[in-house]
């Protein structure tokens, strides 16, 4: 008996010592998978960002040999810049326009596909295109839509509204909203999509539940589907935001920054003084202040989100 | 028109050249591929005097193949940069001159001297000084402009014409233009294009121009002179009024150059200002109504003498590292050094640099129009046409964004032109303007 309970505490040692051999062979399996793409990640991602930060302390004309360290003079300089915090305003705006607009039209349209029983996959579809669409395209799209002769203005004289016309590019106070508004139709498509897929894994019986509880469809919105949704609605307004404090092409090809710098954002005003001027250290102290701009406000919003699931 | 010898002269007075005779155009030279590239801001699948140029140069020397890649219109495209620093790129190229982006080039070593075949071809004896300083860092010549560029008042002949107007040589004959224009029906008397702002601010340095003149310039560029003096004051104060009387349409900033140059070939628009360099294109875009294009002087601003105007057109540089750098300076003499191209090249509406003899050429109209006005101011005194040639980029910038604050009616003149003095002052600081003491010697 006492010598079947050994045999039996060995195997069990032997098996538990197979085990931990087993895991950490699939362990390194799982590291030699993974060693090609986080080798392309350091040399693509993590060392130029590096780089980047370097470059920052630098002033470079982009291709000289030599480059001169100076500091933290372009960010002085940076801060000191008017034109700087007109772009960062601009940004702040076109992000808050963007993701307003993505977030709560997206959501609202994808709960109601979500309803539809017929020609779902044709609506998504629809929404979808200008998501595919090349930018170069939307913009110029939209640069022919908002010109003074264009199909916005003639809608709007078709309707009465014949007043309210202008060339919304060229007109400062219109060519940031109208910009934002294209982005959004190009990148609103994607927003549906993920919502709709969010809304499709909500568990059934929790509208069946309210039903039951008597709830009508405002209220099964508000008190089922948007507090399950609330993780995907992160996912969001995360891409979201990333993306329009990205924004460059849309601008660049309709506005370059214009008129008057009203459509000016820290890509465009970042291009301006690395590509025009051959300011790359400048250049790329902007690009670092926008990288920790968005780092910081994406930190704040999934904190903003932990704490209010916890 | 009669035998006109053309000597198109940048107005800088510029001080003595330093000594040098550039660098030895024999270096170590890599190897090639048989493949000379050539990078060219011209529209894709849009032939010009000077590709058809390329590809007869091309036939005549089989050993090299010519490789033109079309950039569009825009000028240092920014492909160009990572591909010269990755020791890459165009064997040569066409881009800005001046102490823009290429200054950036030519800092780093990626721009050949041209220096010892603008000696040995005679290139000297064609280029005037004064020209060849703005392409020059001490001392050595890195860039050959392909043309001389003028600019004046491009206007509609017929309806000049029909409202019985006669071309004015006064401000106030100008004025009665305009304002007969806009009794007349038209909205925008004086095309700008301002949503793509260089346009316009053409028409702004010309008015600078004509107010501070070629001393007055040359002070501002070269000495103690500054942007905010009363000439350039006086000169934006009257450019904000062009703006205030509607001179410019009601939506001046809503207007693309695209949108606004088609309306001027339609007759929609009556006058813009704009230079040669249009002429090209114009006589394939404006189609029948290209013979009704005619160009007049812009009247001094403030009563005092009208000046000729001229810029370099485009540079052309040849890459440090090209292994075909002796075949694209060959190329560039055939180019621009020839009878026979130099020809070409004016019938197809450019104006080559250096003396240039019309009598035998068979030029667009309007092209001869606006020769035809240069020479008879030219004794008053030659002005710069482009700001942006003479100034780093950030000067440039400043001036589009103070003048679309002008059309959007936010910023002041006396704003505008503290601006430009205030970037102005920060890049003389860091070195970034256009050494006038250097020019190239042989």
């Amino acid at each position: 008996m006492a010598r079947t309970a050994t045999r039996a505490q060995a195997l069990t040692h032997q098996q538990r010592v197979r085990r931990r051999h087993l895991l950490r062979r699939r362990t390194l399996i799982a590291y030699a998978f993974l060693a090609p793409a986080l080798i392309l990640y350091v040399m693509f991602v993590v060392r130029p960002t590096f780089q980047l930060f370097g470059m920052s302390f630098y002033t470079w004309n982009g291709v000289s040999p030599t480059r001169d360290f100076v500091a933290l003079d372009n960010f002085t300089r940076l801060f000191a810049d008017p034109l700087f915090w007109k772009s960062l305003r601009n940004n702040l705006v076109f992000v808050v326009l963007l993701v307003a607009f993505n977030v709560t039209v997206g959501l609202i349209t994808a709960s109601a596909l979500a309803r539809a029983t017929r020609g779902r996959l044709l609506y998504q579809l629809v929404f979808f295109l200008p998501v595919v669409q090349a930018s170069i395209v939307t913009a110029l799209v939209w640069k022919w839509i908002y010109q003074p002769d264009g199909l916005l203005n003639r809608l709007m004289e078709d309707v009465g509204l014949g007043f309210l016309t202008r060339g919304w590019l060229g007109d400062p106070n219109t060519a940031l909203p109208a910009l934002a508004l294209a982005a959004a139709w190009s990148g609103f498509g994607l927003s549906v999509v993920i919502f709709l897929a969010g809304i499709q894994g909500i568990d059934h019986t929790l509208y069946d539940a309210a039903k039951v509880d008597g709830a009508n469809v405002r209220q099964m919105f508000f008190n089922v589907t948007a507090p399950q949704l609330r993780p995907v609605v992160t996912v969001v307004f995360l891409l979201e935001m990333i993306g329009a404090f990205q924004t460059f092409d849309i601008i660049w090809a309709t506005t370059r920054g214009g008129p008057v710098s009203a459509t000016e954002v820290l890509a465009t005003y970042m291009f301006k003084r690395s590509f025009t001027e051959a300011q790359f250290g400048y250049g790329a102290a902007v690009a670092v202040t926008l990288m920790i701009i968005v780092l910081t406000a994406a930190l704040i919003s999934l904190v903003i989100r932990e704490r209010n699931e916890d | 028109m009669a035998a006109t010898t053309l000597t198109a002269v940048a107005a800088l007075a510029l001080a003595g050249c330093t000594s040098g005779g550039g660098t030895d155009s024999g270096e170590d030279e890599p190897a090639g591929d048989g493949v000379l590239n050539l990078w060219y801001g011209y529209e894709p699948g849009q032939a010009d005097a000077i590709t058809e140029l390329i590809a007869q140069w091309d036939e005549a020397n089989p050993d090299v193949t010519v490789e033109i890649t079309a950039m569009g219109p825009e000028l240092n495209p920014p492909s160009l940069l990572p591909a010269l620093s990755a020791g890459e790129g165009p064997d040569m190229w066409a881009g800005t001159i001046g102490p823009g982006p290429s200054q950036a080039f030519i800092d780093a070593g990626l721009v050949r001297d041209l220096t010892p075949y603008y000696c040995d071809n005679g290139w000297n004896d064609v280029i005037p000084d004064e020209l060849a300083t703005i392409s020059t860092t001490d001392g050595k010549l890195f860039a050959i402009a392909n043309s001389i560029e003028s600019t004046g008042m491009f206007y509609r002949k017929s309806i000049f014409e029909q409202l019985g107007l006669e071309v004015p040589t006064t401000w106030d004959e100008f004025m009665d233009v305009v304002t007969t224009l806009v009794e007349n029906g038209y909205e925008t008397p004086i095309g700008t294009a301002g949503q793509d702002a260089w346009p316009v601010t053409h028409l702004l340095g010309a008015m600078w121009m004509s107010a501070v003149g070629p001393d007055g310039i040359e002070k501002t560029l070269f000495g103690d002179g500054t942007w905010t003096e009363d000439g350039f004051q006086q000169a934006t104060q009257m450019f904000a009024d062009l703006q205030g009387n509607g001179y410019f349409g009601t939506e001046p900033l809503a207007y693309t150059y695209q949108a606004m140059t088609a309306d001027f070939y339609n007759g929609v628009v009556p006058m813009t200002y704009t230079g040669g360099f249009v002429i090209p294109g114009a006589q394939e875009d404006a189609g029948e109504n290209f013979d009704d294009i005619g160009v007049f002087a812009l009247p001094s601003v403030v009563d005092g003498p009208i000046y000729a105007n001229a810029s370099p057109g485009e540079g052309w540089y040849v890459n440090a590292n090209s292994a075909y750098a002796d075949e694209a300076a060959d190329l560039l003499n055939f180019l621009f050094f020839t009878d026979e191209s130099r020809t070409k090249i004016l019938e197809g509406g450019l104006v080559p640099v250096g003396p240039v003899d019309v009598s035998e050429v068979e030029l667009p109209s309007v092209l001869e129009e606006l020769l035809s006005e240069q020479d008879k101011y030219r004794e008053n005194g030659t002005v710069p046409t482009f700001i942006e040639v003479l100034t780093p980029g950030a000067i440039f910038e400043v001036m589009q964004n103070g003048v679309q604050g002008i059309l959007a009616g936010s910023t002041s003149p006396d704003q505008l032109t503290q601006s430009i003095q205030t970037a102005w002052e920060t890049e003389k600081e860091a070195g970034n303007t256009l050494d006038a003491s250097a020019a190239p010697q042989c």
